[in-house]
């Protein structure tokens, strides 16, 4: 017999940054999307025997996610900022993007974004500078960096469903 | 919005590590993974254990309570409710897989977050800290320190074998990961799957076995589908019986091997057809226009001496080696944790190096393997004596470690496939598993989905199974039976050298396409009829005629038989059991009066392969049988291997038919048998019988 608890680990190796992504989806937060996806993964360990091997790790593990997400909300009575149909949107992208070297490929569409997007996501992002910030150094507006933004988003999630 | 919400988040994810692991999460994640564990054992065992202390509370309160009622007589407020609570609570459903999914019992290895929290506290004094768990070294880090898993490690080793590959539960934390489709032929240091093992390997196959690694001790978690056996059909209601060829052999080997290991088949494990077709039978080579031929012959019943047994054997053209096809061969090598026992990795490295020697420099092969991730280890090459080397250095190099990912595997393996595909030659994927495709992207349908779009494009696949404890039986027989794809289950070397040695045409070259059998019964002659075996390999009758329903492919030299007991016009079947409130009541049958003394006619339907219209063969069979002692050795030998395929299925219909009959028909039906297959049946039938 394989050792399960091996080959739990080896999928959390593979799958636990994409589950911080989604958490942090969620919760827009990184403290929390670290707590939900540790809680996600202890949970699916203790559920593994009844884990069908043949369905797709990654879309379980979200749905627990998402469920320890729901009873948070509920806890701090906060309201779901997701709807339902929100919610299967979002799956619906997430079956299309890869799960195994996601941050590969996000890697590489960063370097297929056109110049003046690509200077904006790397002040934003990766430079840790607010939208102000980020206008200043590009010498533009405020509004204009906030849609610049928005346009290499979508521009990256046409490249990772592609 | 919400999928920008998501971008959003990948990238500030992004920004903080790049495409390295979040090595901190891993660590606290297997520290509390650990502690749990130290806590209480899995979820799987809790509900059992559950229940039984349910059981035994709910015993102990009503043997109190009749104590009681017995001891006062007096009514009593039943206390068994303090119980009930208690159990409903530990059986609060989990929040767990989201809104679809079943909900799942709370037990104790749940509990609340203050119970955990608390149980986290004990168990850290349970588990002492590693001082060396520091962030310095990832693997040291995640290395497991406890005394436990020390000895779970011992336990390791002695599951899997003095040649299993040591694993801890921390991969080194890996680096930028490789163009799975690069057009470099990738240096040893690029793959976390090449490993020193073949250095400290026994050299030959039978060191490398050792009892241990028989899998009578241990749980097996194989998974078969249910197959429900056809019943007799009347020919007035159902004059037709149309199935799938099916020229697999893996049921037979798989058996083989859990019989040699002192265990008896899985019931679901058993396609008679499959058995059956392990052998090879006497039938006359094909001649004219058509790569098939048909063969009838018809004797009493072994087990039951009133009805009839028909066999229909299907003989494919021979290809010579000198005339084969060049080959674009993809060998598509499942490396995960679950593959490293010694009767998978490394029989299957064994067995593929016997095919490279048949190869010749027309050929091309190249290597992907899929654990976690993917990765092509050899690019299509030719087997000149160069490119042959290669490949024996890149399989000996293997090893087995990750989680498996067997969507991914196969769309690369497709896609080098493609980019090497030859005309007018032999493509083939051919994926090597235990069939544990666990961590897929794409559902078991999106699988066989792409594998039967690939067979359209000439692009055929080979299934091979090894070892016992975590075949997936179910999906690898389903992905060949709907992708036209061939199963194999490789039990030893000399299985291998059968499959790609005495076989390498047949399984490589297929020279008939969406193969379909349709016989049709007399019913002037027949008053009903069975077929043995070919449960999930039925198809509807209107199928045979139509040619965009996909069947089974059969292969150079290939050989399908097919048996039919039919009960002859005037038997009745009497029935099993005797009825208790009412007689027997024998139906008259309709008799439909016809003048040919024909019992039935088979159909054959195939195309040739990258022909789109099928071609109609047909072989009618007239009723004169003949005693059993004046049949062929090949009728008496097949009867007694679907004899044996029915005992170990429980069949209902086995009537007189016992193991002593099986022994008999086999001894009288083994003839020459040169390789000594049916010397090897025998020997298991001995050993079943016991």
């Amino acid at each position: 017999m394989p050792d399960p608890r091996q080959h739990y680990s080896d999928l959390i190796r593979d799958h636990h940054r994409m589950a911080l992504v989604y958490a942090r989806t969620l919760s827009g937060d990184e403290h929390t999307a670290r707590d939900l996806a540790q809680e996600a993964f202890l949970t699916g360990w203790q559920n593994w025997s009844k884990f069908d091997i043949t369905r797709d790790f990654a879309a379980w593990i979200r749905g627990i996610i998402r469920n320890k997400w729901r009873e948070t909300c509920r806890k701090n009575s906060r309201t779901v900022s997701w709807d339902e149909e929100a919610l299967s949107q979002l799956e619906a992208t997430l079956q299309e993007v890869p799960q195994l070297g996601f941050f590969d490929k996000l890697k590489s569409c960063l370097q297929k974004l056109p110049e003046n997007l690509s200077a904006c996501v790397n002040s934003y992002y990766f430079d840790s500078l607010s939208t102000a910030d980020t206008a200043a150094v590009l010498e533009t507006s405020e509004a204009a960096t906030r849609k610049r933004l928005q346009r290499a988003r979508q521009a990256l999630k046409t490249c990772l469903t592609r | 919005m919400k999928n920008d919400n998501l971008i959003d988040a990948a990238l500030r994810e992004h920004a903080r590590l790049g495409t390295e692991d979040d090595q901190s999460f891993l660590d606290k994640l297997e520290q509390k993974i650990d502690a749990q564990e130290e806590v209480s054992p899995r979820g799987k065992f809790q509900i059992p254990y559950l229940s039984a202390s349910a059981a035994v509370v709910t015993i102990g309160i009503g043997a109190a309570w009749m104590f009681q009622v017995s001891k006062t007589k007096e009514p009593i407020l039943v206390s068994g409710d303090t119980a009930s609570a208690s159990l409903r609570e530990k059986s609060q459903p989990e929040d767990f897989g989201g809104t679809e999914q079943v909900p799942i019992a709370r037990t104790e290895s749940m509990p609340p977050k203050e119970q955990k929290e608390g149980r986290l506290n004990e168990t850290e004094k349970l588990v002492p800290k590693e001082p060396s768990s520091s962030s310095t070294s990832p693997v040291l880090s995640n290395a497991v320190p406890s005394s436990k898993r020390e000895q779970q490690s011992v336990e390791e080793r002695l599951n899997y074998g003095i040649n299993s590959v040591p694993r801890s539960r921390s991969i080194p934390a890996k680096g930028p990961q490789p163009d799975p489709l690069s057009k470099k032929t990738k240096k040893e240091s690029d793959f976390p799957y090449f490993s020193r093992r073949a250095k400290a390997a026994p050299e030959t196959w039978d060191e490398r076995r050792r009892p241990t690694d028989e899998f009578t001790d241990v749980p097996s978690a194989d998974s078969y589908s249910p197959l429900i056996d056809q019943g007799f059909k009347s020919p007035s209601k159902a004059p037709l019986s149309t199935f799938s060829i099916d020229v697999d052999t893996a049921s037979y080997t798989n058996a083989r091997k859990a019989i040699n290991a002192g265990s008896t088949p899985h019931r679901d494990s058993v396609r008679v057809e499959e058995m059956i077709n392990y052998f090879s039978y006497d039938y006359p080579k094909p001649a004219g226009e058509h790569p098939l031929s048909i063969y009838t012959e018809v004797a009493a019943c072994p087990w039951n001496e009133e009805h009839r047994l028909v066999r229909v054997g299907i003989q494919a053209k021979e290809v010579d080696a000198g005339e084969r096809k060049a080959a674009n061969l993809v060998f598509l090598i499942d490396v995960s944790g679950s593959m490293s026992n010694a009767d998978k990795l490394p029989l299957l490295t064994d067995c593929f190096q016997i095919l490279l020697e048949q190869l010749n420099e027309e050929d091309r092969v190249s290597f992907v393997v899929y654990a976690g991730r993917q990765a092509v280890l050899m690019q299509p090459t030719s087997m000149d004596p160069d490119g042959r080397a290669l490949a024996r250095k890149t399989l000996q190099r293997l090893n087995a470690g990750g989680g498996t990912n067997g969507a991914a595997g196969i769309t690369t393996a497709y896609e080098l496939a493609r980019q090497a595909f030859r005309k007018k030659g032999v493509n083939r994927v051919i994926l090597a598993t235990d069939g544990d495709f666990n961590v897929g992207l794409s559902s078991t349908n999106a699988i066989i989905d792409l594998a039967k779009k690939r067979a359209t494009d000439e692009i055929y696949l080979t299934v091979l199974g090894f070892g016992r404890g975590n075949l997936n039986d179910a999906l690898m027989e389903k992905l060949t039976n709907e992708a036209n794809g061939n199963y194999f289950y490789l039990d030893s070397l000399k299985e291998g050298q059968k499959v790609f040695q005495h076989q390498l045409s047949g399984t490589l070259e297929t020279v008939a396409k969406d193969t379909k059998i349709q016989v049709e019964f007399n019913p002037g002659k027949v008053s009903s009829y069975r077929l043995i075996g070919y449960a999930n390999r039925r198809l509807k009758d209107d199928d045979f005629d139509n040619d965009k329903v996909d069947a089974g492919d059969v292969g150079a030299g290939h050989q399908v038989t097919a048996l039919y007991e039919v009960v002859p016009i005037g038997i009745t079947r009497a029935l099993k059991q005797k009825l208790k409130y009412q007689p027997e009541v024998k139906k008259p049958q309709p008799v439909v009066e016809n003048a040919s003394d024909e019992l039935l006619t088979v159909n054959l339907r195939y195309k040739i392969p990258g022909e789109l219209e099928s071609k109609l063969l047909s072989h009618p069979l007239t009723d004169h049988p003949e005693a059993l002692a004046q049949v062929s050795k090949d009728f008496r030998f097949a009867s007694s291997v679907a004899l044996w395929g029915m005992l170990l299925r429980d069949s209902p219909h086995v009537g007189s038919g016992n193991w002593d009959r099986v022994k008999q028909l086999a001894a009288e039906g083994t003839g020459k048998d040169r390789k000594g297959y049916r010397m090897e049946f025998r020997d298991l039938v001995r050993k079943t019988a016991k």
